[in-house]
């Protein structure tokens, strides 16, 4: 990091980056327009104009970060580490999850893992982590190079997976790592817990100064915490937008669409995305536009997304009328948020940090998704059963008994992954999910909404 | 382990008036729940099929998960008075909250979270008020409370019960020749079934066995290390005259206090002192390069010949440590052997020739 790096940093993020990203939506534009035009299926909505502004935005963001290692300490972080105290110390934070997950979803997740199932890393282990360790000893991504790590910042409010992947990729790159460990909460939030989060926190960040190299400046912090809290915020309104019928998004294009709120939470440029999302969402709500057209049954999902497979599930469900209006997953970026507050901003952070779903019982998962089939209309639920994440997983029989039972919802498990396609039988997962619709139907044919 | 054991314990202490804790896998302060009047009875790899836990766990949950959960739901599961989940890893986190939340299992359940971030200033503040919850919890359970100075004999208790099996692990180093492997770990493992000072009554009537003379050497010495001692590979070892000098296993060496705690100002700070003075463990924030430094000073201490990784499949939380820890022992000249089998149903066959090849280099 020096003067130079800076220099060449701040030319890329403001001259050479915007001209090719310019270029790059004038040569799609092109290209669109001398695309012979193909009729889209009759079940596509027009799409969301959004899309572009999210592909500049991540693909800026990506490349960006090749540049920010000479300018800037660079943090590896799970996705449910408080990133805002980084942010006002001046890190750039890469999100391996979400380059799993982008690395999924561009069918690149067995090529990018294989380095580290041939260093000896298992088949078994969440595939995120086994993506991102093959990262680390030589695999190409398809998004290029990630900057190199100064430090890893891990969170166990999503698992206890991330802390064993971090001890690994402390190992391999020879940084600190650096714990923000939260309690499961088993029952209410305890003081002593609390304390303990809080105590962590405050650790925290004499740890990351020497190597941010600058004091943590509490006036920095406030405005980026409700920076995040009102982009937090905005998300959820995003995703309350389905609760409208006919829906004017689904959570397909959530999955896309959760990226800024992931990964750049607290920067000016997360919160403009949504706040133009927002306006986009609300004019298809008022002219009544919706997302599939002939929408008949309304879906939630449980669990992370089968990356490799959203094409497919997209035509099947969606031509079928189904539209997946609700998701445990992306609701997790807006469950909590509400909780932040400035003036008390480490004990709020723990509070909105260690009550998010996966850190919670399956008595609160059970409530909260009876309470999203309620909210958002919903006659069916898929639960993806994926062998990387077991916390989100095992207790999924369970929760589908207590769906079906008390809500009257029809249900589906389907085996799958969110990054392994060796996981994945396209046979009888097919079947299964068809005879889902179906049944759908037969309890409900209802006549389109839209 | 056989279950008439732990039967026969369970009846024991019953009769004698305690209450009886089911606890699965993990680290806990056993103290506290000796204090209420509890004996904990850990469960960590029950044997038997599996069938009603696979209705509610999905067959990528490791074998001690089903095997816990199966134990439960059997008509044959003793009377319990209560469940305790140490919290170790994703599975039984959310095993605890589908006995607790999901099926409603009559018996109360209790979740004690050890801190992983065992380095920052405040763990030890927050195992105190963990314990003291689950004092709480298990005080409601018995009826009655119990003072500082019952926590401070059951915490003396348990210190002698680590410091008979420190000798214990001692002996097993010097003359390790004179018992099984089978044998060693049955009286190891008493520690899950039986109160503290009836654990150092029987690890010293071995000591005293050891005493009596030399034993035969070994052919090869070996530090195990994993989740726990498989029977199945205890036994393999035992015909090959290959004997267990160390061991690094979750369950057994990974919860053994190798000196004594540094003294502490009450009996909750020293529960607090005795959990995180534990070795390093793949569950905890310390990093890689501690266990490869444990498992090397285990060997070089031991006189080990190498290491021998078992890990049950399925756990995350071992299999993510083997790639870097091998590479870190072969670095300092030890030889590893990794294996990995389904609980109970290790295919002896497949582990019995990779033993070979491997004792055949060492
Ligand atoms: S997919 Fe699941 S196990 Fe993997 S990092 Fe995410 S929460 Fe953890
Ligand atoms: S074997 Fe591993 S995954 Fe299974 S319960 Fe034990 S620690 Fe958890």
């Amino acid at each position: 990091m020096g003067a130079s790096g800076t220099l060449r940093y701040r030319l890329a993020r403001d001259v050479s980056l915007p001209l090719l990203l310019a270029a790059d939506s004038a040569r799609r534009s092109v290209r669109r327009a001398l695309r012979p035009k193909r009729k889209p299926p009759a079940w596509a909505g027009p799409p969301l104009q959004c899309a572009d502004r999210l592909r500049t935005i991540m693909t800026r963001h990506y490349l960006l970060a090749r540049h920010a290692a000479a300018a800037m300490p660079v943090a590896w972080v799970t996705s449910g580490a408080p990133v805002e105290l980084l942010r006002a110390m001046g890190f750039y934070t890469v999100y391996p999850e979400n380059h799993g997950a982008l690395c999924g979803a561009r069918l690149a997740g067995l090529d990018m893992s294989a380095p580290a199932e041939h260093a000896g890393f298992s088949q078994d282990l969440c595939s995120y982590a086994r993506i991102d360790l093959g990262l680390a000893l030589g695999a190409r991504s398809p998004v290029g190079t990630l900057p190199r790590p100064n430090v890893l910042v891990c969170s166990t409010n999503i698992c206890q997976t991330v802390l064993y992947w971090y001890k690994q990729l402390a190992h391999h790159y020879s940084v600190p790592l650096v714990l923000f460990d939260t309690p499961f909460v088993a029952d209410d939030l305890d003081d002593g817990t609390l304390a303990y989060m809080v105590g962590q926190l405050e650790a925290l960040i004499p740890q990351l100064e020497p190597i941010a190299g600058r004091s943590f400046v509490p006036a920095l912090f406030e405005p980026i915490l409700l920076r995040a809290q009102r982009t937090s915020l905005m998300w959820g309104e995003v995703l309350r937008s389905m609760t409208r019928r006919p829906a004017p998004m689904t959570i397909f294009d959530a999955f896309a669409h959760m990226a800024p709120v992931v990964s750049l939470r607290g920067l000016p440029v997360a919160e403009r995305y949504y706040e133009l999302l927002l306006k986009e969402l609300e004019s298809r709500v008022s002219r009544g536009i919706a997302a599939v057209n002939g929408e008949r049954h309304r879906l939630l999902w449980d669990n992370i997304a089968v990356w490799f497979k959203l094409g497919d599930f997209i035509k099947l469900f969606s031509q079928a009328g189904c539209v997946f209006v609700a998701a445990t997953y992306t609701n997790a970026w807006a469950e909590t948020v509400h909780m932040l507050d400035p003036k008390k901003p480490l004990e709020s952070a723990a509070r909105t940090y260690s009550l998010v779903i996966l850190n919670r019982d399956l008595k609160h998962r059970t409530a909260l998704m009876k309470s999203m089939i309620k909210d958002y209309s919903v006659d069916g639920v898929v639960f993806h059963s994926t062998r990387s994440c077991k916390p989100y997983s095992v207790g999924q029989y369970d929760i589908q008994r207590s769906l079906s039972q008390d809500c009257g919802v029809r249900t589906v498990l389907i085996d799958a992954d969110t990054t392994d396609p060796r996981n994945y039988a396209e046979g009888p997962t097919r079947t299964r999910l068809e005879a889902f619709i179906e049944a759908l139907d037969l309890r409900s044919p209802a006549t389109p909404s839209a | 382990m056989d279950v008439s054991s732990r039967k026969s314990s369970i009846e024991r202490h019953r009769s004698a008036g305690r209450r009886i804790a089911a606890v699965f896998p993990g680290r806990y302060p056993a103290e506290v729940l000796h204090a209420a009047g509890f004996l904990p009875v850990e469960v960590w790899d029950p044997p038997g099929p599996t069938a009603r836990a696979s209705g509610h766990l999905q067959p990528f949950v490791c074998g001690v998960g089903l095997a816990s959960l199966e134990l439960l739901l059997s008509d044959k599961a003793p009377a319990l008075d209560c469940l305790l989940f140490p919290h170790l890893c994703d599975t039984l986190q959310n095993l605890f909250t589908i006995v607790r939340d999901c099926i409603h299992h009559p018996t109360p359940a209790f979740l004690f979270y050890p801190p992983r971030n065992t380095g920052h200033s405040g763990a030890e503040a927050f195992v105190v008020t963990q314990a003291r919850r689950l004092a709480g919890q298990v005080a409601g359970l018995a009826g009655r409370t119990f003072s500082d100075s019952d926590l401070a004999d059951a915490g003396a208790a348990v210190d002698r019960a680590h410091a008979a099996l420190s000798r214990l692990y001692a002996a097993r180093r010097n003359s390790a020749g004179r018992w099984s492997n089978t044998e060693f770990y049955r009286t190891v493992r008493l520690r899950e079934l039986v109160l503290p000072d009836e654990l150092v009554k029987a690890a010293e009537h071995l000591l005293a066995d050891a005493e009596r003379g030399a034993a035969g050497p070994a052919d090869v010495k070996l530090v195990l290390s994993g989740v726990l001692p498989d029977r199945s590979l205890l036994a393999l070892l035992d015909q090959r005259n290959v004997h267990v000098v160390e061991d690094d296993l979750i369950s057994t060496g990974r919860r053994l206090l190798r000196k004594p705690i540094e003294p502490a100002p009450d009996p909750w700070t020293a529960a607090a002192r005795r959990l995180l003075s534990l070795p390093p463990c793949t569950s905890i924030a310390s990093p890689i390069e501690h266990r490869i430094a444990w498992l090397t000073e285990l060997v070089r201490s031991s006189g080990a010949a190498g290491v021998l990784l078992h890990t049950v499949k399925f756990c995350e939380l071992e299999l993510f440590d083997h790639p870097f820890v091998v590479q870190g022992l072969r670095k300092a000249g030890i030889p590893v052997l990794v294996l990995e089998s389904e609980l109970h149903q290790p295919q002896v066959g497949q582990l019995a020739t990779r033993l070979d090849a491997f004792l055949e280099v060492l």
